[in-house]
């Protein structure tokens, strides 16, 4: 860099350089150019679309809708007219949480699903479940008060003698029985309840569940009636075998390295920017 | 007339087991039915017209969001409190997820305009609609011819399948392979979902640019069957068809044939009733004497409906079709559906998320309640949380709830999870007291879906049970209906009886039950479920019957009316409530006919 022509040479290059860059826009936005190249582009959609090449009035009309629809996008550009548009702004994020998720490779080997699976085996894990028996009380067209005193009644009978047989309850139409009921099930068949809710309690602690030796218990309300219950059987949360859900494993792999390679991105972001609160 | 509550049933009924064999044969093998709800029609981010609206949800995130799992929509999250037995992702076939397969690296359209035009375009819904020439649905412009390459559908139909695979967990979720064919002659909505049965695949899914006539969809369809692929076609959204979907003519315009009608009852054994664009099974011009007929409602246009359009006239016409060509075309069970563009199952009417992408920001309640959909141009209040599809079967696996709905025994409901069962006998007079009545109901009977064969005493008139179970989250129940449809002296008529509720109401002299009080809080939208019923079992047997007379009967069941979706939305957020629409909801569900055909048919 010490011959004064080079030193030239480098100035007037970056000074052809920043005029070029503070005129770019300015230039690109006022002169439309319909070069030979975009034409066929334009023609070759309609030619796509329309499985035939565009007559010259067809070619005259493309190239005008071009034009106008074009002027008005760089007319948008120039007001800013993106700016506080909550649609450009959400497509603006898509496209970079795609960029984002485009950089994690989506082959993985075998050996490193294994590995991830035996580190992490609570995603792959099967419930906890109940088996139950159930008594039935409805609350119409009687009312709830009748329906507990004669569920109460009843229980302290079962309390002599566990068999239900001859124990007056009323019918219910999804059996007296229930097996493998995970909390899932529990919510979905009895509702939102105090019956589920105590269920799920006893999945969570099932140390409770050997003291009760089969006895019977209750009221417990659901969305249905007045339920009297005994516990029969308790499964507890077991890890799938990884051969059976290779796939799962590397979907579940998979979106955590999504997740976290967006985070890592955000953070890098986060330390480009000053943000004041 | 015999109208039964469960005391009546107690009270006058309860004859000890009057099991007679019946001279017809009916099932003799014990059956055990369970009732599994789920959706048979839904769109991801793959259809183009949910990604126009800004849906980015895909099958994957679809079949886990209705498992139970939480998923992001508009930055909310989003969660199911009861989650589906099983689910159908029907995106539109065509342009099957080019959206977002332009979006993979390699893909075999980098090289063209259209990524960056379709990219360009997202945020404009119409100029994206616009890519995709949906005038080429109705036959106007030739297709986009780049987006069909076989190479391309074949990748993303893969791909579909293959969400579908992962998801299926026999016996306790079951998915199914399916699309959603979609001609619009005219802008009438002909559209098909197409349910796979597996495991025996299409190799590419029809679309409307392959055809738009049903008839051709059919042909395709029978090929299919020829190579071992079983498969169901359900219309849905007939509101939407302008008359066409169960109209009198075939889509050239002549009259229906044998041919027709065979096809068209061995191939579209379902139809979609309810759904997010409106229920269709009647409009209170048609049914004057309903009153529950006006129950989310949605036309297009400045045409008035036309009847050919809705289930209860189809039922109607199909009757008449029958006896002067011997086979109705119109013979077809119900089911109940989302159609939501969002990927979201989310049918519940207190934890609705809207179901149709852009517009269902509930961050920005005012918008959902005040402004238009952007999709469908329609107050977004208007759109309908509905709906679900039961269906009653052995268990929960391809297998077995694929033959149920290929017999019929499946019923819609609004989209909460009511269990109704309906079956029709002769001599079907039960100890409904007994924990084992629908075994008896199954051995002497038949479930909905079915036929009632004549019997030879043809002064008997048939005896219907009816059972309902509340949704444990939703209202109580109000009442049990049958309606009746038959062929008279050449003209189709219909009744509609008030079976089965449980509480003193009585009949008023029209024999209409006067409708109970309503316990909603509209101010704080809740409701107490302190009148109604849990549960509602009984018989009916029908006053009209006439040996020679075709005929169609189900049941609708009533709930008590609860607070509707854009209720809660406004209550909860402090907004008045709109006026687009009423402020309570009856949600309700609808059984698959039994259907009734005289011994000596006249076949004109």
């Amino acid at each position: 860099m010490r011959e004064p022509l080079v030193q030239f040479l480098f100035l007037a290059l970056v000074a052809f350089g920043i005029n070029s860059w503070v005129n770019h826009g300015e230039q690109n936005n006022t002169k439309l150019i319909i070069s030979e190249k975009l034409r066929s582009q334009l023609f070759h959609r309609y030619e796509l679309q329309f499985g035939m090449q565009p007559s010259l009035s067809e070619q005259n009309r493309i190239v005008e809708q071009y034009i106008e629809s074009e002027l008005l996008y760089r007319e948008a550009e120039r007001l800013k007219l993106s700016v506080g548009d909550d649609m450009v702004r959400q497509r603006m994020i898509q496209l970079m949480q795609q960029r984002f998720d485009s950089q994690v490779v989506s082959d993985v080997e075998e050996e490193t699903l294994e590995n991830f699976y035996t580190e992490h085996p609570e995603y792959f894990s099967l419930p906890a479940r109940l088996n139950f028996s159930q008594l039935f009380f409805r609350i119409d067209p009687a009312s709830l008060t009748l329906a507990k005193e004669r569920a109460t009644s009843a229980l302290s009978q079962l309390k002599l003698v566990k068999d239900p047989t001859g124990i007056q309850s009323d019918n219910f139409a999804m059996g007296r029985d229930f097996k493998a009921m995970t909390s899932v099930n529990l919510r979905s068949t009895f509702g939102q309840s105090e019956l589920s809710e105590q269920l799920i309690l006893l999945l969570d602690d099932p140390t409770k569940i050997s003291s009760m030796d089969q006895d019977w218990f209750g009221p417990l309300q659901s969305g249905y009636g007045v339920h009297l219950l005994r516990i029969t059987g308790y499964t507890p949360e077991e890890i799938k075998p990884f051969a059976d859900i290779k796939n799962e494993v590397y979907q579940i792999y998979q979106s955590i390295r999504l997740r976290e390679n967006s985070q890592h991105q955000l953070n890098m972001l986060r330390e480009k920017y000053e943000i004041q609160y | 007339m015999k109208f039964n509550t469960n005391q009546h049933i107690i009270g006058k009924i309860y004859i000890p087991l009057l099991l007679l064999i019946h001279t017809q044969s009916f099932a003799q093998n014990i059956v055990h039915r369970q009732a599994y709800f789920g959706d048979l029609h839904l769109h991801t981010g793959n259809s183009f017209d949910a990604a126009s609206a800004m849906t980015r949800t895909t099958p994957d995130e679809a079949y886990r969001f209705a498992k139970g799992e939480v998923i992001q929509y508009f930055g909310r999250d989003i969660q199911r409190k009861a989650p589906l037995d099983f689910l159908a992702v029907t995106d539109h076939s065509e342009y099957l997820g080019i959206s977002r397969y332009i979006e993979n690296p390699g893909n075999l359209l980098e090289e063209t305009l259209w990524p960056s035009r379709l990219l360009k375009a997202l945020g404009s819904m119409r100029e994206y609609l616009g890519i995709f020439s949906p005038s080429a649905f109705r036959g106007i412009v030739p297709p986009v011819t780049d987006f069909l390459q076989d190479e391309i559908v074949s990748t993303i139909w893969q791909d579909q399948m293959k969400a579908a695979q992962a998801h299926y967990e026999p016996g306790e979720f079951t998915t199914f392979v399916a699309y959603e064919w979609s001609p619009m002659p005219d802008g009438a909505h002909m559209h098909r979902n197409v349910i796979i049965k597996g495991p025996v695949y299409p190799e590419l899914p029809y679309t409307a640019l392959d055809s738009q006539l049903p008839e051709d969809l059919w042909t395709w369809a029978e090929a299919q069957q020829q190579r071992g692929v079983e498969l169901l076609l359900i219309p849905h959204n007939s509101n939407l068809s302008d008359g066409l979907m169960f109209a009198l003519r075939d889509s050239q315009n002549n009259q229906l044939t044998k041919d027709y009608a065979e096809r068209r009852q061995a191939l579209e054994r379902l139809v979609e009733i309810t759904q997010i664009k409106g229920t269709s099974e009647t409009r209170p011009e048609f049914a004057p004497t309903d009153e529950f007929a006006d129950f989310e409602l949605i036309h297009f246009g400045d045409s008035p409906p036309q009847g050919s359009g809705y289930i209860r006239e189809a039922l109607k016409n199909g009757l008449l079709v029958s006896q002067q060509l011997g086979v109705n075309p119109f013979r077809f069970g119900l089911i109940g559906s989302t159609d939501f563009h969002s990927g979201l199952s989310a049918s519940e009417e207190f934890n609705f998320p809207g179901g149709l992408g852009d517009g269902d920001e509930q961050s920005n309640p005012r918008r959902v309640l005040e402004d238009k959909n952007p999709l469908m141009g329609l107050p977004t209040t208007v759109m309908s949380s509905s709906g679900l599809t039961g269906i009653w079967a052995e268990s929960n696996t391809r297998e077995s709830l694929f033959e149920a709905m290929q017999r019929r025994e499946v019923f819609a409901t609004s989209g909460t999870r009511v269990q109704v069962r309906m079956f029709a006998g002769w001599q079907l007079s039960l100890n409904l007291t007994s924990e084992n009545w629908v075994q008896s109901a199954y051995s002497l009977g038949v479930p909905m879906g079915g036929d009632l064969p004549p019997n030879e005493d043809e002064s008997l008139a048939p005896t219907f049970i009816l059972h309902a179970l509340k949704d444990p989250d939703s209202g109580n129940l109000d009442r049990i209906q049958v309606i009746k449809l038959w062929l008279e002296d050449g003209n189709t008529h219909e009744r509609i009886y008030d079976a089965v509720w449980n509480d003193t109401r009585e009949l008023d002299v029209n024999f209409n039950l006067p409708p109970l009080s309503s316990t909603v809080d509209l101010a704080k939208a809740t409701y107490t479920n302190t009148s109604g019923a849990t549960e509602l079992l009984g018989s009916w047997q029908d006053p009209n019957f006439k040996a020679d007379q075709q005929a169609v009967y189900y049941a609708r069941v009533l709930e008590v009316a609860t607070p509707r979706w854009s209720t809660y939305l406004a209550v909860s957020n402090n907004l008045p409530i709109s006026s687009d629409v009423p402020k309570l909801i009856q949600e309700r569900a609808w059984t698959s006919p039994i259907f009734f055909e005289p011994q000596n048919k006249t076949i004109r």
